[in-house]
């Protein structure tokens, strides 16, 4: 709950002033009874028709009062409630996008889409609701005991014991339904992470025609759900007839007292009406009082789900970062890597190699021998668990990964790209380029010609993810969008393989030309992409098993010559040694 | 940032137009879409009754109750000494019966209620589930799954939260009210009129707020979608946004979404929220009404205190149902707005059904013709252009060519996720229109670039080929398509969970259980689509001899960027801007130095020319 009252304290000024509102609503609520027992007991009684008038205005110039402060408190609350919603969900998403990597595959992206929307949708209900009565229930409750004391002492014993008996109930209700709803809230989340499942798949489902699997599995969290709700729904059900029971119970012996005190002079009739009026109000006071703890209880779940990720690690946010040098490019020595939590084997294992800015380093490996996770460190997603990493001078634990950004550019194996046109996809490369630079970039990525394809260029609007383009439209979009930046060392991760020959050929052809002041790091599968680069590391099962130019590799490294020979047969193999063979020689 | 809107406002539209035109606010259809709740209340409809009934006998007792206070209050009479207990014990104990009830009643009301209303959601979830697998794949390709996402989840919720309260409310409301003013005008009909009064009041400033509610509550939720939909784009290409520095313009994108539900959300909820205030008022001005006319009416002795007491609970009645309805307004337009998002998708056109004379396809010799075969996913822009040519039965066809030529297209159509708008396919010399959709897609097994897996273990989700599959299948079918190796190397081996769509699991190795999955479907014809995209080639190699076999005695389509794995093919077809190019087998295709040759030298240099 403190991270609940953050966001109130934001929102005070509003929370304060519909506090005042409510305190007027509440008084005249309160009053109005007591000036309907005079109208009755004294003008009535008395046949003083100028008392019923002169009463009568004042109670409607209070009405007037009341409407004033409802509608005024209305305005506040709801725009209170909406800012205190607004400020949370912007928080929260900074947080989100602050947490390390660990984190959020943690969360995944599904709970903490529904945390930032529902769960605060939930806490901004409550707020409203807050705003609303938190002062008019407990001001209607005890004002409606203090008014019913001043019409009779001991008959206020009744709401008196009436209230303490609905507040044991109220706290016995907390008790046992917030476990429920907690409850409910996880099925809920099944449910959801089968949904976001499905959708994604939905190509490969359709494909193997399995509708049937697909709905059973959704069935199976979606009965869970129901079940849960049910049982919830039906526990809380008990609450609210049995807090109206009790007061029904003090307003029956209210009325045979009230008789005997009315017979014997003490009271008037008119007063009885009043006490009754009290009593219906001290219940709607604390329906009002449990429909907001029943809130406070469901959304306390919503409040724990968002202190969790409040809680969740951020990055390291560095502190005196030296300073880097550009010019210097990548060093591993003897780097190595664990995810956490992570079981087997390290997915990193003593690597070593340097990629200097206007080198071509290329890094080949199977499937899984970490060449990925080696780009990762490079970016700084992570840091290394074992050894050092130094990015342009700096080790990557000091600097700050921002900065060391600004001078990479990455073409990641799955291809990220966003709501937007194509040029605003491509200006993440630099915010500033002309398009004459976005052009020239895109013609060497090979995508210039499919853009202007579209009727709107390259303003083209791309949808979520840009899925209204091909995989390798997408591809060659991310390839212009790393060229724009200009980076001093550019990083392909195996995003050649999914590309055309044509395509690769251009863009290693602008490599050849840019080659002096941009170093290159070039992942791949394919001996083809990388045996021209000036240096190749070699990935095994996560662990750095060479490091060298192509012919030096075809010699000393037993994987390498694996690969080779799994990509160009036997013969290849023997005239390429020879042919190494001959230029050492010669 | 409208653009973003439009585009999700256009994708609830069909057809072919750009993602993004003009955004249309679709009308607010109130009735249709409580037309379509009370359609999919079919078979619960019996409870409903049962709960009106109950609704029924508590509202009587609503009525019953002030009556019976008023009686007490004359019992009483007005001076001391004039108290007449007899009537007054006689009025309690019945008073106390009629209590009990009604607070029994009320119990069973929601006991019943909670049932109710959570199978009528799960059952609109799984309606949904179940229309989701309907849709054409054209809705899928058009809609953002964020989207699609809140409207199942966000818009679900809303409506299970309050679509049964609602009608509950609303029924409660018209007996109460209408039970209330009959006890009115029984007890003095002057101050009945006095009360009535306050009826149009209601009425127009009821009118006068939910006809803006309604259009600011679809927005609302529609603002919502949006930010759902920017939230989960950024999370998942959260590597992106850093790789690139745009953690900053990404937050300021998500201010502006964010400011915008706020606005709308405060617009929606000032005018929503107002009403229950404005009833209190009305509630308060009963009131005054009431004790100023009755203590009129008492003072000429045209009506009794108890009658005042009577009409003091009985003009709170009659404002409270409307009272409560206002009560739970908020939620209940919100779940009005949500269920027509709901329903929106509900009604979306279906994947066209079969043809009636349609036959299953069984067991196929795999002979697939293309005759002039012309599509295009927008009518204006056609992807494949009069595109024939023949595979014959139990042959191995490539597709190569450059991205975006056509050659997924021609995946597409040949699983019928799309049809053809012009010439025809043919398998086994029939129609692929004349076949069941099932039996085409059973026939063919289809491993696709991208890979879908789902939470269970890696033993479930290559099962998922073939459900019936044994432990040992399994195990074979993965050692087929090269993914044990990695597999056994797992600390649970073939136990082992994935997690959220295989983010434990790297490119390749998704890829390699997809594959396995579709050895173990054992299709009569395989498509490979970009299979092996982001395995090694080492692991590709060996793959490739052991498929060798299985490719033997069946049809098979192969798409590969990378040349070298499709060499051996009986045809390749050089795809190129939506038409053929150029077939024919590897050597021939080299010899002639044509687009294949530039394609496959620029991939392997000489070493490549060296080895042929």
């Amino acid at each position: 709950m403190r991270l609940y009252w953050k966001y109130i304290r934001m929102i005070l000024p509003y929370f304060i002033f519909s506090v005042m509102c409510m305190c007027v609503e509440s008084g005249v609520e309160l009053i109005q009874p007591t000036l309907m027992a005079d109208i009755l007991d004294v003008g009535v009684a008395n046949g003083d028709m100028v008392y019923v008038l002169r009463t009568s205005a004042v109670m409607l110039l209070a009405v007037l009062f009341y409407a004033g402060a409802a509608f005024g408190r209305n305005v506040l609350s709801t725009r209170g409630s909406q800012w205190f919603a607004y400020y949370m969900r912007a928080d929260l998403y900074k947080k989100i996008q602050s947490l390390t990597p660990d984190e959020l595959n943690r969360f995944g992206a599904g709970t903490l889409m529904t945390r930032v929307t529902n769960d605060i949708t939930q806490l901004q209900n409550m707020t409203m609701g807050l705003m609303r009565v938190c002062i008019k229930a407990p001001i209607l409750c005890i004002g409606g005991i203090i008014m019913a004391w001043r019409l009779n002492a001991t008959l206020a014993l009744i709401p008196i014991i009436a209230t303490a008996v609905i507040f044991v109930m109220i706290a016995v209700n907390i008790k046992y339904g917030f476990p429920l709803f907690s409850r409910v809230q996880s099925a809920l989340d099944s449910v959801n992470t089968v949904i976001r499942e499905y959708l994604s798949g939905i190509r490969v489902v359709k494909a193997f025609n399995r509708f049937g699997f697909e709905v059973n599995r959704f069935n199976v969290p979606n009965e869970d759900l129901k079940r849960k709700s049910v049982f919830a729904s039906r526990v809380m059900a008990i609450f609210n007839p049995a807090v109206t029971f009790v007061i029904y119970v003090g307003i029956v012996i209210l009325y045979w007292e009230g008789g005997i005190y009315v017979n014997e002079g003490i009271m008037h009739t008119g007063q009885i009406i009043a006490f009754v009026s009290y009593m219906t109000q001290i219940l709607h006071a604390l329906n009002m009082f449990s429909n907001i703890f029943q809130r406070i209880v469901r959304s306390k779940a919503s409040a724990q789900r968002l202190t969790e990720i409040v809680n969740a690690e951020s990055l390291r946010v560095p502190v005196n970062a030296p300073k880097l040098d550009e010019t210097q490019g990548i060093v591993f020595e003897n780097v190595g890597f664990s995810y956490k939590n992570a079981t087997g084997r390290p997915a990193l294992r003593n690597v070593s190699f340097t990629c200097g800015v206007g080198e071509r380093v290329g890094v080949i490996g199977a499937t899984g021998a970490g060449k990925t996770t080696l780009i990762s460190l490079v970016l700084q997603f992570y840091e290394p668990t074992e050894g050092t990493v130094r990015i342009f001078g700096a080790d990557v634990t000091q600097s700050d990964p921002k900065e060391v950004r600004r001078h990479l550019a990455v073409v990641p194996q799955r291809v990220m790209l966003f709501t937007g046109t194509i040029r605003e996809n491509l200006r993440w490369g630099r915010e500033n380029a002309t398009d004459a630079e976005l052009e020239e970039a895109a013609r060497v990525a090979c995508a210039d010609t499919f853009i202007r394809s579209f009727k709107e260029g390259y303003d083209t609007m791309l949808g979520h993810s840009g899925v209204n383009l091909s995989g390798g439209q997408r591809q060659r979009v991310a390839i212009a969008r790393a060229l724009i930046k200009n980076p001093r060392i550019l990083i392909l991760d195996d995003c050649l393989s999914a590309v055309d020959a044509l395509t690769e050929a251009s863009i290693r052809n602008y490599l050849r030309d840019v080659s002096e002041n941009c170093g290159c790091l070039i992942v791949s599968q394919k001996i083809s992409s990388i045996r021209d680069c000036d240096k190749i590391l070699v990935l095994d099962d996560g662990e750095g098993v060479g490091f060298g130019t192509h012919a030096e590799l075809l010699k000393t490294c037993a994987v390498y010559r694996d690969i080779y020979l799994s990509q160009y047969g036997r013969d290849a193999l023997q005239n390429a040694a020879g042919g190494t063979e001959a230029v050492v020689h010669g | 940032m409208d653009k973003m809107q439009s585009n999700a406002n256009a994708s609830i539209g069909r057809g072919g137009g750009p993602r993004r035109g003009m955004p249309v606010q679709k009308p607010h259809d109130f009735k249709g879409t409580m037309g379509m709740l009370w359609k999919y209340m079919a078979g619960l409809r019996g409870r409903l009754l049962w709960v009106s009934g109950i609704v029924l006998v508590i509202s009587g007792a609503s009525i019953i109750i002030p009556l019976l206070s008023g009686a007490a209050i004359d019992a009483m009479g007005v001076n001391p000494g004039e108290v007449n207990f007899g009537a007054l014990r006689n009025t309690l104990i019945i008073l106390a019966v009629v209590y009990f009830t009604d607070v029994s009643l009320i119990f069973l009301r929601e006991f019943i209620m909670a049932g109710l209303s959570q199978t009528f959601v799960n059952r609109l979830r799984r309606e949904m589930f179940a229309k989701l697998q309907k849709l054409p794949l054209w809705f899928f390709d058009s809609h953002e799954s964020g989207d699609i996402m809140s409207r199942l989840t966000n818009d679900m919720d809303t409506i299970s939260g309050s679509v049964g309260q609602a009608a509950l409310q609303l029924i409660t409301g018209i007996l109460t009210v209408s039970g209330t003013l009959a006890a009115m005008f029984i007890k003095s009909p002057i101050l009945a009129c006095v009360v009535l009064f306050t009826v149009p009041l209601i009425y127009f400033l009821t009118r006068v707020v939910t006809k803006r509610t309604g259009p600011l509550f679809k927005k609302q939720q529609f603002a919502l979608g949006m930010l759902n939909s920017h939230i989960e784009e950024t999370i998942t290409g959260i590597e992106t946004v850093r790789a690139y520095g745009q953690e900053e313009q990404v937050a300021r994108q998500f201010d502006e979404e964010n400011e915008r539900l706020r606005d709308v959300g405060t617009r929606a909820h000032v005018w929503s929220s107002s009403i229950m205030p404005l009833l209190n008022v009305i509630n308060n001005f009963g009131f005054v009404l009431v004790s100023a006319v009755g203590g009129f009416l008492a003072l000429r002795g045209y009506v009794t205190l108890g009658t005042i007491a009577a009409f003091v609970s009985l003009t709170k009645q009659f404002v409270r149902p409307l009272n409560e309805i206002a009560n739970t307004y908020n939620t209940f337009l919100s779940a009005i707005a949500g269920a027509e998002r709901v329903f929106d998708v509900m009604s979306e056109a279906e994947e066209i059904p079969d043809r009636p004379e349609s036959i299953p396809l069984t067991n196929p010799s795999g002979e697939v013709v293309f005759t002039d075969v012309s599509f295009g996913y927008r009518p204006d822009t056609p992807v494949l252009k009069h595109v024939s040519f023949t595979v014959p039965a139990k042959s191995r066809a490539a597709f190569v060519g450059p991205t975006g030529a056509g050659k997924t297209t021609i995946i597409n159509l040949l699983t019928r996720f799309y049809d053809v708008t012009g010439g025809s396919i043919t398998v086994d010399g029939r129609d692929l229109r004349d076949y069941t959709r099932d039996s085409i897609r059973s026939t063919f097994g289809v491993v696709l670039q991208e890979t879908y897996l789902f939470g269970g273990t890696i033993m479930d989700n290559i099962r998922y080929g073939r459900l019936e599959a044994t432990d040992d299948e399994v195990k074979e079918a993965a050692r087929v398509a090269g993914a044990d190796r990695f597999i056994t190397r797992l600390r649970d081996g073939y136990n082992t969970e994935v997690a959220d769509n295989g983010g434990n699991l790297s490119a390749g190795q998704r890829q390699l259980l997809a594959l396995a999955r579709a050895v173990l479907s054992d299709p009569p014809i395989l498509i490979l689509d970009e299979a092996t995209s982001s395995v090694d080639t080492r692991t590709e190699l060996r793959i490739q001899r052991i498929m060798a076999q299985l490719m033997r005695d069946r049809t098979t389509f192969v798409i590969a960027h990378r040349l070298g794995t499709i060499r051996d093919a009986d045809c390749i077809f050089v795809v190129d801007n939506g038409e053929i190019v150029e077939r024919g087998r590897h050597d021939a295709l080299m010899a002639a130095q044509g687009t294949y040759y530039r394609m496959y030298t620029s991939q392997f240099g000489e070493d490549g020319l060296e080895t042929d």
